[in-house]
């Protein structure tokens, strides 16, 4: 007859469940903080019988013409969107404050922003800002296509931050960490055997 | 100092040495910090990858619970401890940890 099984084995089931049942919330965990994100688009005036703008309906309202690579803010939590809009027709970029009517631009063609930045970094990040350069593919009356061109991360003095800096260090440590336990193990088996 | 990398993994470090050598006072096994520092060499950047990583479907609870288990599996294979002691010590110094992160960060 098997043995019942013990607490530590019941913890480590219900650990390994926790991998699966765990949900992904829209907060800041520990030890991560808020960058800002920002858009630009390359080529919004490139087609002809359009202007496009950028809003967000959720939370804080806030609507901006998009000027070709003139970043404007992104908000993952407040779902910023692209539409695309007739020339000619009035678009009220400027409510003062007052919340935008989601009415005030359904019927118009839009399109989410596909922003593969984090909204958040661990604090030991030296990331503060990240942009994602997007252009425009295609306008029509189904819909509008955006393709990212270029995505960057930048410091608090706005310079570009690259890999090697961001996980030059994690990485040695895994890579000492690795050599460290083999070694440590090697010398406890030696000393095992006498 | 928290607020770079080293330091973060400085207090982790810190942290669960004093939790290993609190429990196992009694009877410590040889090396035992040693392996306590390498573990945590190894573990702690991989999490941190993991945590903030925007296409895996992980959560913060979830890559502990990943941490508690892998660093059980590390005790017991690299080690030498039996099944019972390395589930103890994983789970008390990662729980420690995990407090200090949600009460410091």
């Amino acid at each position: 007859m098997p043995p019942p099984p013990t607490f530590s084995m019941s913890l480590f089931a219900t650990l390994t469940l926790a991998l699966f049942l765990t949900p992904q919330p829209d907060i800041t965990m520990p030890g991560f903080r808020k960058v800002v994100q920002e858009v630009a688009i390359e080529n919004p005036n490139d087609f002809d019988g359009w202007q496009v703008v950028a809003a967000m309906f959720l939370g804080p309202s806030h609507m901006t013409r998009v000027e070709p690579n003139v970043p404007f803010c992104y908000s993952s939590k407040y779902s910023t969107r692209i539409y695309a809009i007739p020339s000619g027709t009035p678009v009220p970029v400027q409510l003062d404050g007052k919340r935008i009517p989601r009415e005030a631009l359904e019927k118009f063609l839009s399109t989410a922003i596909p922003v593969k930045l984090p909204s958040s970094v661990p604090i030991l990040s030296p990331v503060t800002r990240n942009l994602t350069t997007l252009r425009i593919e295609s306008i029509s009356e189904e819909a509008v296509q955006l393709q990212t061109v270029r995505e960057q991360e930048f410091d608090s003095s706005g310079q570009t931050v690259g890999w090697l800096r961001v996980w030059g260090m994690p990485v040695g440590t895994v890579i000492l960490g690795i050599c460290a336990l083999v070694f440590l193990r090697r010398r406890r088996l030696r000393r095992a055997l006498g | 100092m928290i607020e770079t990398y080293a330091g973060t993994l400085l207090l982790t470090i810190v942290a669960e040495l004093i939790v290993a050598a609190v429990i196992t006072r009694g009877k410590r096994p040889a090396d035992l910090f040693l392996f306590v520092l390498a573990i945590n060499l190894t573990t702690h950047p991989i999490a941190s990858f993991l945590i903030q990583h925007p296409n895996l479907p992980l959560g913060f609870w979830s890559v502990e619970a990943l941490v508690i288990c892998a660093e059980f599996f590390l005790y017991m294979k690299f080690a030498g401890l039996n099944f019972g002691p390395a589930a103890k010590l994983s789970l008390a110094c990662n729980s420690v940890t995990i407090l200090l992160s949600l009460m410091l960060l």
